[in-house]
């Protein structure tokens, strides 16, 4: 008889066997022959962490989750997990947990019922339906995603909802857009193994995305040649592991890339064929507002519009625009003029936290497209999401204030009209007029009405808004001073947020709940609900379901069908109705699956064709467009436009930009112009300010500071110097200090010589830590195509804590 | 107790038996066979913070490239609140 722990130890050492002697076998980990008979049962689902998108198997026992695995039937993954992934059990069962729902009465947060608490909701909404704004989330499951978008868009006739992912991931979008067509990467994380050099735009992906990280290390361990390359403006894990790391000025990576577009065409180095066959030039329009498409559209320029416009980046003049050395740009522009090389771009917050976000990710795209490095494995320009579901819920279903699911724009009659039919709604009913993108939904809800704060009531689902905005103390914290504004927040834990909410929604979290996310590589993933929420916790999707039908009760028209019914009607197999708002009865059919197979008819518009629900099922993921075969199967798409694997290429066509703006199956190469940041170092205000994220913890750090191994490994947050910068200061390292900016400061400790090693004359503050609010001296100036802010430069200066107390 | 099952990807000059032999004398951990490249280890922790430790000064032994982690059981960790 073994003890239990003799057990857990053949358990861990069986799996980590498993997948070494699958990588040193070059095949796929087959799947472990874990011991049994520990009363463990096992099931799958995606990661509740990042936009990666790793499978893990959950290990149930008791109605609780004791062990985490990675799963080795995963591509994306192969059995592997970070530091993050394999807790992420433990995110579950914080000891603060929200039980109960909660209203503020007399400025205090006190237990009532749900029916009062949807009740509450239900009649602020009939008050002013076209006052009320629903702030959702990359982290919401699909399902919820497009229940909420269909409730405000095809119920209430309001367009006012906007994912946290305008936060993160906007200019991506109109990034894609403005050069495609059409939304997210054309390739896929088989390029990470396929590349001969990957050049890691401000993406620190050894701490970010560690798992796609390892994927390229292990290639190198096998023997392999891969040039990394970090180009970034502070030095970090990544870096260490790069060939090459090119640190730059803030705000100038958009001079760099001029410069390599420069060189490629002064010096040979364009693939003319490629361009001549596959693409055209633009330029921003004259006139942006002339059309609500002009900004993404831009105007024509010829080749040699183009070439002009980039003659003054010559490689001196971006070494003085970007501190990068002249040798260094041809360097890279020597990289990309190399036909025989595979090249893999990947990006994330560095590019679309940007006030140029969007410029940033066409010129990223422009690069690999003026050389012809697209549309072979290895050969793509890739933005990485930071959130599970980003891609799936914000950027498919299309929970942004202007878009209608599957890629339709709120703008557009004809997509309006198909999307009322889709839903089966009288015309008429989606509202032509955009909503208010996050920025300025907060702003009004944060103005006063008699100011023009047209927002009332404002619902937030499973994101942190009083951690995760720019400049909190201009659009978050007003809100404390505006009794008749009410902010609801569902939860699972107090946040940031929950501090000025009016009342609080206690919600299921990740495998409590049945659920479906997108990753960052177009993965659709599917999980089962496995362990029940505690107290009274109940799902996201099911309150926004029973508001829906408290609002068809009290006779709110938009919540009826054209033909009467209520717009949320599912039926059990023998074809009867379920009240699927009553909690009781919500799992008594499977609503997720209803919802997707509704909302599956809206992908085929933009060729991001989903496969039916019971096919994820049976899957770890399976990548759009999803196209059904002759023989009934179901076959995903690695490499988008590359007629070898995307099945919507017409044959002969080689590469096929079929969603092209300029509707002839071309891209856009973009120029657009290195411009100053909205802020800038000066006299008062001397050092540039950097914010983003750690290893240890999960964005604003809710979940992963109630782990007790992540919140040990790293307890609060920090201010990176450099040792000059502080020593000049006279700060001692771990002394605490006052970091301070035009909209507010902020005392925490410095670290130099730690983890992160930012260049003299910048500073890094993680924003994982709700009890130092970096958000509190960001900017958040923002990009005026995708609306994303800037997080990444603000003007800052540092003092001892004594002297400003 | 946390019980991890790790993967070491090794560099490929590293001191394999030095490795092997430094894990198998820590009282944290267990080594595996070595296939090809990869070593397969059994880290235990006792406490919250004992196990990011012992993460951190496993990925800095030299001949590791890389740590990741395969397989965790955590059915006896308590939780936390901030």
């Amino acid at each position: 008889m073994i003890t239990r722990r003799e057990f857990n130890r053949l358990a861990a050492l069986t799996a980590a066997t498993a997948v070494a002697n699958a990588r040193a076998q070059q095949a796929p980990a087959p799947a472990a022959n874990v011991p049994v008979g520990d009363g463990i049962t096992w099931d799958k689902a995606p990661c509740r962490f990042c936009g990666t998108g790793c499978h893990v198997r959950v290990g149930v026992k008791n109605g609780r989750v004791v062990a985490i695995e990675g799963d080795q039937l995963a591509d994306v993954n192969k059995g592997l997990l970070c530091v993050k992934g394999y807790h992420v059990g433990l995110a579950l069962y914080g000891k603060d947990r929200l039980t109960q729902p909660l209203l503020r009465r007399n400025g205090v947060l006190e237990p009532i019922s749900w029916e009062e608490a949807i009740e509450t909701i239900a009649q602020r909404i009939m008050a002013a339906p076209e006052k009320f704004a629903i702030y959702g989330s990359g982290q919401w499951t699909i399902p919820e995603g497009y229940a909420a978008n269909k409730f405000i868009k095809g119920g209430l006739s309001n367009n006012h909802i906007d994912p946290n992912a305008r936060l993160c991931m906007a200019s991506a979008v109109t990034g894609y857009l403005s050069v495609f067509g059409v939304d997210e990467p054309a390739g896929c994380y088989d390029d990470l193994d396929k590349c001969d050099v990957l050049i890691m735009w401000g993406n620190n992906m050894a701490e970010m995305h560690p798992v796609l990280f390892s994927r390229v290390i292990d290639r190198r361990t096998k023997g392999e040649k891969v040039t990394l390359i970090d180009v970034g403006t502070r030095r970090t894990r990544t870096s260490e592991f790069c060939d090459h790391y090119i640190e730059f000025k803030p705000h100038s990576d958009l001079a760099i890339m001029n410069g390599i577009a420069h060189l490629l065409i002064e010096k040979g180095g364009m693939n003319a064929e490629f361009v001549a066959r596959f693409c055209n030039f633009r330029k921003a329009p004259k006139d942006p507002a002339a059309t609500p498409t002009a900004p993404l559209m831009g105007d024509a320029m010829t080749f040699d519009e183009y070439r002009a416009a980039l003659s003054p980046y010559t490689p001196e003049q971006v070494e003085k625009l970007s501190g990068v050395p002249a040798s260094t740009i041809k360097m890279l522009a020597d990289l990309f003029a190399n036909k025989d090389l595979r090249i893999t771009s990947t990006w994330c917050m560095g590019f679309n936290q940007h006030s140029r976000g969007t410029n940033a990710n066409r010129l990223c795209h422009g690069i690999h497209l003026l050389s012809g490095h697209f549309g072979r494995p290895g050969d793509a320009p890739t933005s990485l999401t930071g959130q599970p579901s980003a891609s799936g819920t914000a950027r498919e279903v299309g929970t942004l204030c202007h878009f209608l699911p599957g890629g339709r724009m709120i703008l557009n009659a004809e997509h309006r009209k198909e999307s009322e039919r889709l839903w089966n709604l009288p015309e008429g009913r989606i509202h032509p007029k955009i909503g208010h993108h996050t920025m300025l939904m907060w702003e009004k809800f944060c103005t006063s009405a008699d100011k023009g704060g047209d927002i009332q009531t404002l619902w937030v689902q499973v994101t942190n808004p009083g951690q995760s905005l720019p400049n909190l103390n201009k659009v978050f914290k007003p809100k404390a001073a505006l009794p008749d504004k009410f902010l609801i927040v569902s939860e699972v834990y107090r946040t940031a947020t929950t501090e000025l909410a009016d009342l609080v929604l206690p919600s299921s979290m990740w495998v409590e709940k049945n659920g479906m996310y997108g990753n960052s590589e177009r993965r659709t993933q599917q999980w089962f609900r496995m362990v029940k929420p505690p107290g009274e916790a109940r799902d996201d999707c099911w309150q926004m379901l029973a508001v829906a039908r408290r609002l068809h009760d009290l006779g709110h028209l938009g919540m009826k069908d054209k033909d009467g019914k209520f717009l949320f009607t599912f039926k059990n197999d023998k074809g009867e109705e379920v009240p699927v708002w009553e909690w009781p009865r919500y799992y008594e059919i499977n609503v997720d699956k209803s919802l997707f197979e509704e909302y599956r008819a809206f992908t085929r518009y933009k060729h991001k064709d989903l496969a039916p629900y019971n096919e994820y099922v049976k899957a770890r993921g399976l990548r759009w467009p999803v196209v059904q075969q002759s023989d009934g199967t179901w076959r995903e798409t690695k490499f988008r436009f590359s007629e070898f694997d995307d099945p919507y290429v017409k044959k002969g066509a080689k590469i096929q930009f079929y969603h092209s703006t300029t509707k002839d199956d071309k891209a856009q190469i973009w120029f657009a112009p290195a411009e100053k940041a909205a802020e800038e170092p000066d006299v008062e205000f001397p050092f540039w300010l950097c914010t983003g994220r750690v290893l240890e913890h999960w964005h604003t750090g809710t979940m992963t500071r109630r782990i007790p191994q992540l919140h040990a490994a790293m307890p609060h947050a920090y201010v990176e110097m450099h040792p000059e910068d502080a020593r000049g200061k006279g700060f001692a390292n771990g002394e605490t200090i006052v970091v301070k900016t035009r909209r507010g400061d902020l005392k925490l400790p410095v670290w130099y010589d730690g983890r992160g090693h930012p260049p003299r004359g910048t500073i890094f503050i993680p924003f994982f830590d709700e009890r130092m609010l970096c958000n509190e001296l960001t900017l958040g100036d923002i990009d005026p195509i995708s609306k994303e802010p800037d997080y990444k430069k603000c003007a800052a200066t540092v003092m001892r804590a004594a002297v400003n107390p | 107790m946390l019980t991890a099952g790790l993967l070491l990807s090794l560099n490929q000059n590293a001191p394999i038996a030095e490795l092997t032999f430094r894990l198998a004398e820590h009282p944290a951990f267990s080594p595996g066979s070595k296939q090809g490249m990869w070593l397969p280890v059994v880290m235990e922790a006792s406490d919250d913070a004992e196990s990011r430790e012992l993460h951190d000064w496993i990925a800095a032994q030299p001949g590791v490239a890389f740590v990741d982690v395969v397989h965790v059981n955590f059915d006896e960790t308590p939780t936390a609140s901030t």
